[in-house]
C-alpha cells in the first residue's frame, strides 16, 4: 500500500461510527438502525481503500534524479586520459 | 487500475447505504396477543396519548419529564380468575443487533388489567430530537403472552452534543482522507 492503512482503518472506523451517532442525534436514523454497525465497517473499508489508492501527495513513480559520476564509480583499470602530443 | 477498484468500492458502499435507506420495513405494532394499552401525557398540548396500537412508523415525542397515566389489559375476552396467576414482563429498547431491557416486573394476580400513574424525569443531557427509539413492552400472564412495539423520541432540538458529534465526525473524516497521502 502506498498510503497509511493503520491510520485509514482507525480513522475510518471512527468516522463511520461517529457518522452513525451523528445521524441518530440529528434525527435522521432510529436507534435500532443497522447503519449504526454498518457505517463503522464501511468506514474501515473506506480508510483502507484510501490507503491503497493514495491519491494525495507526491507520486512514487517519478524518474530517478540524474547524478554526476563520482570517483568511486569510475573503473580503476581504465587509464586516465593523458596529455596528447 | 487502482482508481477503478477504488471507484467500484465507493459505488458498492453507496449502494449498500441506499438499499438500507430504501428498505425501511413497515410493521405491525401489537406483535403478539390481544392485549391493549395506552399511556397519557397530560402536560402535552397535542398528541397526548401513546396507544399500543400506534403504528411503529409514527414516532411519539415524549417530554424530558412527565407524570404519565397508564392503563392496560390482556384483551377484550380476558376475565379475572379465582386463583392468582403469576406474571412477568418488561420494557425493552431495541438497539442495532441487540436489545436492552430497561424495566422489568413480576408477581401474581387475579386481575387481567391494571392502571395507574408513573412519574419520570430524565437528566438534562439526554439527547433530544433524535431519531426514534423502538420500545417493546412485553407481558407474560401465566403463559398468555402480549407484546407491543412503539417508537418514541425525546422532544426538543439537537443540542451541543449533536453539534460536537458532527464536528468530531468531520475530524475523523479528515483523518480518513489523510490515510490516502502517499508515504515519503
Amino acid at each position: 500500500m502506498k498510503g497509511r492503512p493503520i491510520l485509514g482503518a482507525i480513522s475510518g472506523f471512527l468516522f463511520g461510527f461517529l457518522l452513525g451517532v451523528s445521524l441518530f442525534l440529528w434525527g435522521v436514523i432510529p436507534l435500532h438502525s443497522d447503519f449504526l454497525w454498518i457505517l463503522p465497517l464501511l468506514g474501515i473499508v473506506l480508510g483502507l481503500a484510501m490507503a491503497w489508492w493514495a491519491p494525495f501527495g507526491r507520486s512514487s513513480e517519478q524518474p530517478a534524479p540524474v547524478t554526476s559520476p563520482t570517483v568511486e564509480s569510475m573503473d580503476p583499470e581504465t587509464p586516465e586520459p593523458g596529455p596528447t602530443d | 487500475m487502482h482508481r477503478r477498484v477504488a471507484t467500484v468500492l465507493l459505488l458498492g458502499m453507496l449502494t449498500v447505504v441506499l438499499v438500507g435507506v430504501l428498505a425501511i420495513p413497515a410493521a405491525a405494532e401489537i406483535t403478539r396477543g390481544d392485549c391493549r394499552g395506552a399511556a397519557t401525557f397530560p402536560d402535552k398540548s397535542t398528541d397526548r396519548i401513546l396507544d399500543a396500537a400506534r403504528p411503529k412508523s409514527d414516532v411519539f415525542e415524549a417530554p424530558l419529564s412527565a407524570t404519565v397515566g397508564y392503563s392496560g389489559d390482556l384483551g377484550p375476552s380476558a376475565e379475572p380468575s379465582d386463583e392468582e396467576i403469576s406474571f412477568e414482563g418488561g420494557v425493552v429498547i431495541r438497539l442495532p443487533r441487540m436489545s436492552w431491557q430497561i424495566v422489568g416486573w413480576s408477581g401474581a394476580t387475579k386481575e387481567v388489567s391494571d392502571s395507574g400513574s408513573y412519574t419520570y424525569d430524565l437528566p438534562d443531557f439526554t439527547p433530544q430530537g433524535t431519531g426514534g427509539m423502538q420500545v417493546t413492552a412485553w407481558h407474560n400472564h401465566g403463559g398468555t403472552v402480549c407484546e407491543a412495539v412503539v417508537t418514541v423520541s425525546i422532544s426538543g432540538s439537537p443540542g451541543g452534543v449533536a453539534v460536537g458529534a458532527a464536528a468530531v465526525t468531520v475530524l475523523a473524516g479528515a483523518g480518513t482522507l489523510a490515510a490516502g497521502r502517499r508515504k515519503p
